[in-house]
């Protein structure tokens, strides 16, 4: 079968393409192994954190000018964000009343005004508040906290809801959605894109294609091996804890400067708590296995009592199940979206805050299929930064 | 932390049996159960102050019994009742059980796991089944069991398991009102399984419990109906009447006033901990949904993990006590204390009872079910599928119909909610799945259940933050 374009994975990345392509009029085939939706995309917490992220902020003077381009990138995913719900023509529990990025010591209220400098910078709305202007907004918080960024755009949406209404917008402009097929070559002949796959019968098929998208997540190395390339995307695992229903109170997006720490309520009541604690990867013969990470209780007991300790009242609250999702990340910790030079046609689009930006990072990347050029760069986030490792792959 | 040899979750007969043969070996065991007293369901004890003549007087009820009263003398168990298993947790030396107790949530580090968690009444998903007086009938039987309490004043009982004649019964004798009782397979049924299954004959003693538990029902006027089944339930705020149907058709035949209709159409096992723990499980439409895969010594797929009773297929107390044996030898085998040979010899009456006993399970669930094509029947638009999340069944159906690729039960849980709330899925999993393969029926079997998630019951953030970890014990 001969299609424009054939994306690799069910997850926000690969329906958003999908779509993306199919909207610009590319006959598109998407192959994802399981469900779609099941991997991270749909495990995640769901925030849209425009701020950034503590992990950033630590590496600030590393990361120089790609820290700036991330910041202007984020007002196009706001923007993006804003129209979302309309776009996709679904309900998907959107919420973006803002954002609070706590600080608790000097040096982490120093770390808030120079991460508020940067941003302001670049032409993101932050505002520092005080002790009293944050519990003000937020009266829930502990007096151990001494001050938060506020971002107003910031937020949440639901994750069990986006890419689902991603795939089913792809399949209406008349791609074709294949689950349970897993990618077993990809090979270049004859100047297309071969793909080969099995579906859970045994059944194997075959695609043809000029355009291919490995959009595997945390597999993209596997995928990308494939190919004869090394696309350097680790799998980490991540916990994420949830609460029973509770009556609204919490009404921004909580994250903590200092401390893993992510707390937000979601439209149906649940506090949903997480903040990048980790999980354990499963681990088969030495290789990373399929199946799902365990969780570790002490992650999970930190991860609440930091959690406890800037919100006391959420103590009584029954936590109804932890889960752990696994994400990907690149050795720089920016994402991978663009195309490869070294292999024409093959286009990646994994790592780095997939779920806030993932919407945008798969428009941008499909405008840089069917025009060659997107609206914003994407420049920084090139998979040819990594080229050197693929300089003796032959 | 503390720690055992054997961490033996569940106090019920494959637990207590279990329990007793590994102390005898030699074994440290705890045993773990969310009740304040041991027994399971099968013994729901009436509380320590209580005093209750004639407290399960049926001879049915005699090995159990003598079991339960063995265990009360036994020296090297400990019993950690009022306490919940929230998860388990596998390392490469043992297994860590996380336990919420009365005192806060806790640690047990245990060398190996028996899981005897047994089962609970299977829910039924229709018109009105959330209406405050429809209740599952093994539900109504603990109250009776435990404290002789009539949950009700007039009771109609609907389903095609026959533990309805026996709490029927128990529920004439301790002086409520029986309206009908209701099954929805046709009589046929019963005399055809009867006449071709002489393994029935072997158990005179359950036979006979039955019979005159019938007998009793009769000739106090109760209407013992078949090829019927309770379509709706009605009230206002409350459960006032019935509507019964034609358990082919669902064509509305009469009404019934009751203030509490049973449930009766067969078990559940408790699989979540199995499913949390990563044991890997096995559906039957009829034994007990997710049931754990064991090898002949009740080894699960998981090292150092064990399996026991309704876990492995819903088969009664007889069958759970004798697997309870085999898991307690085979947990001393394991262990080093006891020599294979021993093992297998100390086994074999316990086998020697099994063989007739499953094929008797294997009737007895073959008989009690209701089949897909009633359950899903029952199911109307409007019926709740998720209590917890409050999803209607035309809610799911709906999602089914616009997301032609969702086609496992995961996925769908995290598009419908079904399955997220307190119960992880509990009441909802099997009616899901009912759903999910009607509107799928080119679905690949083999499909995973529900991942039951830490902690299997929910427990406050202030518990579970306040346990200590590891290093600072």
């Amino acid at each position: 079968m001969h299609c424009d374009a054939l994306v690799i994975g069910g997850g926000l990345a690969g329906c958003a393409t999908a779509c993306y392509l199919a909207e610009a009029g590319l006959s598109v085939v998407l192959l994802e192994r399981g469900e779609i939706n099941r991997g991270a995309s749909g495990q995640n917490a769901g925030s849209l954190h425009f701020q950034l992220e503590h992990r950033l902020i630590h590496h600030a003077d590393a990361l120089g000018e790609e820290l700036q381009h991330y910041v202007a990138l984020t007002r196009v995913a706001i923007d993006h964000w804003r129209n979302i719900e309309s776009e996709l023509g679904s309900e998907l529990e959107l919420a973006m009343h803002g954002g609070l990025m706590l600080a608790e010591t000097d040096d982490e209220i120093a770390l808030l005004e120079r991460k508020a400098g940067i941003e302001r910078g670049q032409g993101l709305e932050v505002e520092l508040l005080d002790a009293d202007e944050t519990r003000a907004r937020a009266p829930y918080l502990s007096p151990q906290v001494r001050g938060a960024l506020y971002c107003p755009h910031e937020g949440h949406c639901n994750p069990r809801l986006l890419t689902p209404a991603y795939a089913r917008k792809a399949a209406r402009l008349g791609a074709e959605i294949v689950t349970h097929c897993t990618v077993g070559e990809t090979r270049r002949q004859g100047g297309q894109w071969q793909v080969r796959g099995e579906d859970s019968r045994g059944t194997r098929r075959e695609w043809r294609a000029s355009v291919l998208v490995n959009a595997a997540g945390a597999w993209t190395m596997d995928i990308g091996r494939m190919a004869n390339l090394h696309l350097p995307v680790f799998p980490i695992g991540l916990l994420m804890n949830a609460t029973e229903r509770a009556a609204p109170f919490i009404h921004h997006l909580i994250q903590h400067v200092g401390r893993r720490l992510s707390m937000k309520q979601v439209d149906d009541g649940n506090v949903l708590i997480g903040g990048g604690w980790s999980a354990r990867l499963p681990q088969q013969l030495g290789q990373w296995g399929a199946g799902r990470a365990a969780i570790d209780m002490t992650a999970l007991r930190n991860n609440l009592r930091t959690a406890l300790a800037v919100a006391p009242g959420i103590e009584p609250l029954k936590i109804l199940r932890s889960w752990t999702g696994i994400t990907g990340i690149t050795p720089d910790q920016l994402p991978l979206i663009g195309a490869v030079s070294r292999a024409p046609g093959y286009f990646v689009a994994a790592g780095g805050s997939g779920f806030t930006y993932g919407p945008t990072y798969a428009r941008l990347l499909s405008e840089l299929i069917t025009r060659g050029e997107p609206s914003h760069s994407l420049a920084p986030y090139s998979p040819d930064r990594f080229a050197h490792m693929n300089m003796f792959m032959g | 932390m503390a720690r055992t040899d054997l961490a033996i979750v569940g106090a019920g007969p494959a637990g207590m049996a279990a329990a007793r043969v590994a102390t005898a070996h030699g074994l440290a065991v705890t045993v773990i159960d969310e009740q304040p007293r041991a027994g399971g369901q099968i013994l729901r004890q009436p509380p320590a102050s209580f005093r209750v003549d004639r407290w399960l007087a049926d001879r049915i009820y005699r090995p159990q019994q003598s079991l339960l009263q063995q265990c009360a003398g036994l020296d090297g168990v400990r019993w950690q009742h009022a306490t919940t298993v929230l998860g388990s947790e596998l390392t490469g030396d043992g297994i860590t059980l996380s336990l919420n107790t009365p005192g806060g949530v806790d640690e047990l580090r245990a060398e190996r796991l028996l899981l005897a968690t047994g089962c609970h009444d299977m829910p039924v998903t229709f018109p009105g089944s959330t209406l405050p007086g429809v209740m599952a009938t093994g539900g109504i039987q603990a109250f009776v069991k435990s404290q002789q309490i009539v949950p009700g004043e007039r009771f109609v009982f609907s389903g095609s398991h026959p533990l309805q004649l026996i709490v029927a019964d128990q529920i004439l004798q301790a002086g409520g009102e029986v309206a009908a009782v209701l099954f929805s397979q046709p009589r046929s049924l019963f005399w055809r399984l009867l006449r071709q299954s002489p393994v029935l004959l072997r158990y005179p003693a359950k036979l006979l419990y039955f019979t005159r538990a019938c007998a009793r029902l009769m000739r106090r006027g109760v209407a013992i109906q078949f090829g019927r089944v309770a379509s709706s339930a009605h009230g206002e705020g409350r459960l006032q009447r019935v509507e019964i149907a034609d358990s082919g058709t669902l064509e509305a035949r009469d009404t019934i006033a009751c203030d509490r209709l049973g449930i009766g159409f067969g078990f559940l096992s408790n699989s979540q901990l199995a499913s949390q723990a990563g044991l890997e499980c096995h559906w039957s439409d009829s034994a007990g949904g997710w049931l754990a895969r064991t090898d002949e010594w009740m080894r699960g797929s998981l090292p150092g993990v064990y399996v026991a009773g309704e876990l492995t297929g819903i088969g009664g107390a007889d069958v759970s006590q004798r697997e309870g044996e085999i898991a307690g030898l085979a947990a001393a085998m394991d262990a080093g204390v006891l020599a294979p040979g021993v093992a297998a010899e100390r086994a074999r009456p316990a086998r020697r009872a099994l063989r007739p006993l499953y094929r008797f399970a294997d009737v007895l669930s073959a008989m009690s079910h209701p089949g897909a094509a009633l359950l899903r029947a029952l199911m109307t638009r409007e019926s709740t599928l998720c209590k917890c999340e409050e999803v209607t069944v035309g809610t799911v159906r709906a999602l089914l119909d616009e997301n032609p690729f969702t086609a496992d039960l995961n996925a769908l849980k995290l598009q419908s909610r079904c399955g997220m709330g307190m119960c992880q899925g509990r009441y909802c999993q099997y009616q899901l799945r009912t759903l999910l393969h009607s509107q799928r029926p080119d679905l690949a079997t083999g499909d995973d259940g529900f991942q039951a998630r830490f902690p299997v019951k929910p427990v406050s953030i202030g518990a579970l933050a306040t346990t200590p970890t590891p290093e600072e014990q």
